[in-house]
C-alpha cells in the first residue's frame, strides 16, 4: 500500500465559485511572461491548485515549499519581525516567489530570464487580490 | 392508507442521519476549496460518532495544521499513531510540525520511520533531505575574534538594521547588533537558506544565491555559496534590486577580508 492509499480519498465535485475565483487568480500568475507556474498550498501542504508543467513532481516541492513558509511566519514571530509579506529565492537556472495567502501559501516559479522586478509587482498584487476574495467571500463561497 | 396519512408518515419520519463516512466526504471538499472551519467541524461530527476513525483522525490534524493549530495537529496526528502505529502521513504530519518547532533532528527520524515503511514516499523524502542539510551542516567556518573584529571595521550599507555572517550551520561568524536573540535569528536564518536552497533544487532551479525576505519593519537580503550566508537586513524603503546590489557589494568586501 502506497501512502496515498492511506491519504483520504479524493472527492471532487464542481467547484464553488470562491475556490474557482483563487485558481483564476493563480492561472493569472502563470500567464506572466518567464513564469514556469505556481502553487496555492495549504498550511499543511496539501497542493489546493496548482498551474506547474506537469514534469515537475508537485508534492514534494509543496512539501517543501509549506514548511519554508512557516519557517519564515514562525520565525520572524518568535523573533519579533512582523509578518513576511513575500519571499524571493534566486539560483542560477530560475527563482521562487513565495507568499502568505488566506489559504496557505502560494509558490511562483520563474524562468532565468523573467523580470524579476515585473514578477515581484504582479505577485504581490495577486497576494492581495487573494486576501480580497477571502474578505468578500462569504462562508458558502457564493459570493464569488 | 389515505394519501394524508402517506404525508404525514414521510414528514414525521426522523430523517436519516448523515454517517461519519459522509461528513468526512463533505469535509474533505472543504479542504480543497480551502474552507477549514467548516471542514473541521464536520471532522468533529465525524469524531463524535466514529472516535476511532483513521481517517477522520488524520483529516483533524490536517485541518488543524492548515489553521495553524500546530499542538492540536500534533494531538490529532499522535491519535492516528495510536490506531496505527505506522501511519505514513501521521509521521509525516509530525515531522512537519517538529521542524516548525526548529527541531529538524525529531523531524529527521520521524520522516526515517515513514520512508521505512513506504521507501518511495516523495513528500518524505524531500523533507529528509531538508532536514539533513539543516542538521548534517557542519560548521565550515569556525569564527574567531580576529575576523569578527575585521568584519566590524568594513562599511555596512546606509540603513543596516543587521548584519550577519553566518556558517551554514546557523555558527555565527560576525553579527552586528549583538543581541539576545543573536543565536535565535542566526539559526532561523540558516533555515531559511537551507530550506530556500532545498525548495529551489527540487524545482531544478540549481543551487540558492541570493534571497529577500520582506516583512513590515524591512527587507532582508541574503547571499550565499553553500557553505556562508550574508543577510543583510535593510529599511523597507529600499527597492529589492539595491538592496541585492549592496548585499553583492558587502559580500565581495567581506570575502577581501578572508571571511566569505
Amino acid at each position: 500500500m502506497s501512502p496515498e492509499a492511506r491519504a483520504p480519498a479524493a472527492t471532487s465535485p464542481s467547484a464553488p465559485s470562491r475556490a474557482a475565483a483563487v485558481r483564476n487568480i493563480l492561472g493569472d500568475l502563470a500567464r506572466i511572461p518567464g513564469i514556469r507556474g505556481g502553487l496555492l498550498i495549504a498550511s499543511d501542504g496539501f497542493v489546493i491548485a496548482s498551474s506547474l508543467p506537469a514534469e515537475l513532481a508537485v508534492d514534494p516541492l509543496a512539501a517543501l515549499a509549506t514548511t519554508l513558509g512557516r519557517e519564515l511566519e514562525l520565525g520572524t514571530s518568535r523573533l519579533h519581525r512582523g509578518m513576511v509579506s513575500t519571499a524571493f529565492f534566486s539560483a542560477d537556472e530560475g527563482s521562487l516567489f513565495l507568499g502568505p495567502s488566506p489559504m496557505g501559501f502560494v509558490l511562483l516559479l520563474a524562468e532565468r530570464n523573467a523580470d524579476v522586478g515585473a514578477v515581484r509587482g504582479e505577485f504581490r498584487r495577486a497576494l492581495d487580490t487573494l486576501q480580497s476574495a477571502w474578505r468578500a467571500g462569504d462562508h458558502t463561497g457564493t459570493k464569488l | 392508507m389515505g394519501v394524508l396519512t402517506r404525508v404525514w408518515e414521510r414528514i414525521r419520519r426522523p430523517r436519516r442521519a448523515v454517517n461519519s463516512v459522509e461528513l468526512l466526504q463533505r469535509a474533505e471538499r472543504l479542504r480543497r476549496e480551502g474552507r477549514y472551519e467548516e471542514g473541521a467541524a464536520l471532522v468533529r461530527a465525524a469524531l463524535a460518532q466514529d472516535p476511532r476513525s483513521t481517517l477522520a483522525q488524520l483529516l483533524d490534524g490536517y485541518f488543524h495544521a492548515a489553521l495553524r493549530e500546530s499542538e492540536a495537529a500534533r494531538a490529532s496526528f499522535r491519535a492516528v499513531l495510536t490506531l496505527d502505529p505506522e501511519h505514513p502521513r501521521a509521521l509525516l504530519g509530525l515531522a512537519r510540525i517538529a521542524f516548525e518547532g526548529g527541531d529538524a533532528a525529531t523531524a529527521g527520524q520521524l520522516l526515517e520511520r515513514a520512508l521505512h515503511i513506504y521507501p518511495d514516499f516523495p513528500e518524505a523524502l524531500a523533507l529528509l533531505d531538508a532536514a539533513r542539510s539543516v542538521t548534517g551542516a557542519a560548521a565550515a567556518v569556525a569564527p574567531s575574534g580576529v575576523t569578527a573584529a575585521r568584519l566590524a571595521q568594513i562599511a555596512r550599507p546606509d540603513g543596516t538594521r543587521e548584519c550577519y555572517l553566518l556558517a551554514a550551520d546557523g555558527g555565527v561568524v560576525f553579527a552586528h547588533p549583538a543581541t539576545a536573540t543573536r543565536d535565535a535569528l542566526a539559526a532561523h536564518l540558516a533555515r531559511v537558506a537551507s530550506l530556500g536552497a532545498a525548495t529551489l533544487a527540487r524545482a531544478g532551479m540549481g543551487p540558492l544565491r541570493r534571497a529577500a525576505v520582506s516583512a513590515n519593519p524591512g527587507t532582508t537580503f541574503l547571499q550565499t555559496d553553500g557553505r556562508q550566508v550574508l543577510a543583510v537586513t535593510l529599511p523597507p524603503e529600499v527597492p529589492v534590486a539595491i538592496g541585492h546590489g549592496q548585499t553583492a557589494e558587502l559580500w565581495k568586501r567581506f570575502t577581501a577580508e578572508g571571511a566569505a
